[in-house]
């Protein structure tokens, strides 16, 4: 058997199992959503794409959240809905208001408040481990408003979660969620210190960033946004797969 | 579109039966669809009687006629919920109040003319009682409304008083101080007119009033407590299920539920209507029965919806023995009409979003999804949930869904203190615009500082080990503050929104990590409040 033979027949089997959705390109994005910062959805193509799982990750104070205000954002002020799954209840409305996102238009679903010092905590054999359950249900929460459908974005933040948690994660559970977006417009983005997930359409977007200090003295020093290097690995089927941007986020 | 008749003044001669039985007659002349809510108060649900009779006056004028036909005068409102309705007409107010205008109509009335709905016992001596009604004339002056027909004279007959109280559809109110208490309190705060009800912050006032509090508030914004009655009840929209074995768990439930929604629902679509209360009845095996009442957000008539909200609410509070038999009923509405449009995105359905926010809330627990909204407060990390009901439109949500968001009464603890998106732009100059986003711990974590000259920081210790947590300690690379912060000086340090007086700084580490860090001025102890990402 010759080989695209081989591979039509590999592809129909795949279909057939309803897995088809694992081939780079046979589920067609059902469009794009823009990041809010033009530099980057010029990158993309014109935003994140919808009916896909994307990720965005990077270390601390690198401004991956930043980033996905800013999606919220923009789109929040074109009438979509969003869902911000803040698995240890992290986020702050007041900076996501002023960065532009319509408030009313966000379900926030705020996860237990885990302090740096419990989910620095490894458990002992045999107690049940706090950090593993409040991450199980901010997937699960993620997995029903996934399903129920309607949101334009759903976002949901694993930055606080020690990777050895979400190593511990079987590939199934992403799977189940990459199924409940598939071909719908929704999108949904994963915010992590490392990558975990993305669907064969999505994007990895890897920030590196650091503060920018204005003032000449001590004491006129301030914080004025963070200077982002993103670097953008996209689907298997596109060409480029990996292109890089600069990008200022000031106020 | 409700209407309500309020009998003004009848013959002397009459009995209370007669009068009863006129009054009905009135009502039925008009529509199937009414409720005697008082001895001396109808109900209508006048809606679709424009197609036959005309507007609004030309409905009231009808009824009008009708009542005097049978030696009755009656006060006649029209509103688009049947307690304003009710309220104006037993406060001889003769209106039409438009869809958004019923808090506005009631809010010069005084707070004891909510005495009018049933179970509501807020009667004053009859001097003052006068004298606060005040009469239409006073009406008119104070809410700038028009009123429909003569003006009427003061309210004085016709009020209703506890021996007018008809039983056979009582209104369930929850369970609280006695009505003077709270109509003594609320006298206390000078908060005499609905109106001043409707403004105090419904945080504050369940914290004191309790939930009859808010409910009082509800009324006073013109919320219904409960769908109408119609009286003789239009259908039977009940079905029963009596089980060959006992069944003992959810699982097994959930079929049963099934077998029992998919005809009542089927009913209901037949008859054009929805389920606006679900009441499950389990007679358990022990021979007691579980009750359950469920008030929809939204009227519904899809079984699946129906099942999930039932099974949520009884995994919440399950029966504490099998069940041996089971009966739904519902309280009726008229179907919605849900007019989609091109220029719309399409939103989650409001069945939708009842069932996955009553999910969520199984999951995640009370109070912890929402829309975020901010709080009239300088206090920084502040934050308020208010229900999550998007619209599509770019202007103000319409209904009486978006006025309960409004007012916050079916949100958490801080949602009286919530704002609405119309304002924060009025925000922008004082908000926090920079190009970064604060993670916020909700509860600060203490920190080590070393500060150098100055008093600058120049080091932090965590006190948290671990290799994967963002935490680490280490220098500091570049501090810019401080930046003093206080307020809520006047209420002890201790509580949750108690005072707070301190020192901000912005700080970034050699690992790269920044973080936003404060000093409280009375403790001395340093805090990390959030990471700057």
């Amino acid at each position: 058997m010759s080989l695209p033979r081989s591979r039509a027949h590999l592809e129909a089997l795949l279909q057939a199992r309803r897995l088809d959705g694992t081939l780079a390109g046979r589920v067609p994005a059902t469009g794009v959503l823009s990041t809010g910062l033009p530099e980057l959805d010029t990158t993309l193509g014109g935003g994140w794409p919808r009916g896909h799982v994307s990720e965005i990750v990077g270390p601390a104070s690198s401004g991956r959240t930043r980033v996905l205000v800013s999606t919220l954002a923009s789109a929040t002020s074109r009438g979509d809905v969003a869902a911000w799954i803040d698995t240890v209840d992290r986020g702050d409305p007041a900076g996501a208001a002023a960065a532009g996102v319509r408030l009313s238009h966000v379900l926030w679903v705020r996860g237990m408040p885990l302090s740096p010092g419990v989910l620095a905590l490894r458990p002992r054999r045999g107690d049940p481990d706090l950090t593993h359950t409040v991450v199980q249900r901010a997937i699960k929460a993620a997995h029903l408003v996934a399903q129920a459908g309607g949101f334009g974005v759903v976002a949901l933040d694993l930055c606080d979660i020690p990777a050895f948690v979400l190593r511990q994660i079987p590939s199934s559970t992403w799977l189940r969620l990459h199924r409940a977006i598939e071909g719908r417009e929704t999108m949904l983005v994963m915010l992590a210190a490392e990558p975990i997930t993305r669907s064969a359409g999505g994007v990895s977007l890897r920030v590196q960033g650091r503060p920018r200090w204005e003032g000449e003295t001590a004491r006129s020093c301030r914080l004025a946004g963070m200077d982002c290097a993103m670097r953008v690995v996209s689907s298997r089927s596109a060409e480029g797969t990996t292109r890089e941007v600069q990008v200022a986020l000031a106020g | 579109m409700f209407a309500a008749l309020h009998l003004h003044s009848c013959p002397a001669d009459l009995t209370r039966e007669e009068i009863l039985t006129r009054l009905s007659a009135v009502a039925a002349d008009m529509t199937p669809r009414w409720e005697r809510l008082t001895a001396r108060t109808l109900v209508l649900d006048v809606s679709g009687l424009q197609r036959i009779l005309g507007g609004p006056e030309e409905i009231a004028a009808a009824a009008r006629t009708l009542a005097r036909d049978r030696d009755l005068e009656v006060h006649v409102a029209i509103a688009f919920t049947w307690t304003a309705a009710l309220v104006l007409a037993s406060a001889g107010i003769e209106a039409v109040v438009a869809q958004r205008d019923a808090a506005l109509a009631q809010s010069p009335l005084p707070v004891e003319a909510l005495a009018a709905v049933p179970g509501v016992d807020l009667a004053l001596a009859g001097a003052v009682r006068v004298r606060r009604l005040g009469g239409a004339r006073n009406y008119r002056l104070s809410a700038g409304l028009g009123l429909i027909g003569g003006a009427a004279d003061t309210a004085t007959p016709g009020e209703p008083d506890s021996g007018d109280q008809v039983d056979e559809a009582p209104i369930r109110m929850p369970p609280g101080r006695p009505w003077p208490d709270v109509l003594a309190t609320l006298q206390r705060w000078g908060v005499f007119t609905c109106g001043a009800l409707a403004r105090l912050p419904a945080a504050d006032l369940q914290a004191r009033l309790g939930e009859r509090g808010l409910w009082l508030q509800r009324l006073a914004v013109g919320i219904d407590p409960r769908p109408l009655r119609v009286q003789p009840p239009d259908d039977d929209f009940s079905e029963s299920l009596t089980l060959e074995w006992p069944i003992d768990g959810l699982e097994p439930l959930s079929f049963v539920l099934g077998r029992v929604l998919d005809p009542l629902c089927a009913h209901l679509e037949a008859r054009d209507r929805a389920a606006a209360v679900v009441r499950v009845s389990l007679h358990l095996t022990d021979r007691h029965v579980h009750t359950r009442d469920i008030e929809l957000p939204v009227p519904v008539r899809e079984s699946r919806v129906l099942r999930t909200l039932l099974l949520l609410d009884l995994e919440a509070h399950p029966p504490h023995a099998a069940i041996d038999r089971l009966t739904v009923a519902v309280d009726a509405v008229p179907g919605r009409i849900v007019q989609f449009s091109l220029l719309r995105k399409a939103l989650p359905s409001d069945d939708q979003l009842a069932a996955l926010q009553a999910r969520l809330t199984a999951l995640m627990g009370a109070g912890r999804c929402g829309a975020p909204a901010l709080v009239d407060s300088y206090r920084p990390g502040d934050v308020a949930l208010a229900p999550f009901v998007p619209s599509g439109t770019e202007g103000q949500d319409t209904g009486v869904v978006a006025l309960l968001a409004a007012l916050g009464l079916t949100a958490t603890r801080d949602a009286g203190r919530a704002r609405d998106d119309a304002r924060e732009p009025a925000r922008e100059g004082w908000l926090d615009t920079a190009g970064y986003h604060v993670r916020r711990l909700r509860q600060p974590w203490p920190i080590v500082v070393v500060l150098g000259s100055k008093r600058m920081p120049t080091a932090i210790r965590f006190g948290v080990r671990s290799r994967d947590t963002a935490f680490r300690d280490g220098p500091i690379t570049q501090a810019a503050g401080p930046w003093r912060s206080s307020g809520a000086w006047w209420q002890p340090t201790t509580d949750v929104d108690g005072a707070w007086d301190r020192d901000e700084w912005d700080i970034a580490l050699e690992t790269g990590a920044a973080y936003r860090i404060f000093q409280d001025r009375k403790t001395g102890q340093w805090w990390v409040e959030g990471e700057i990402d």
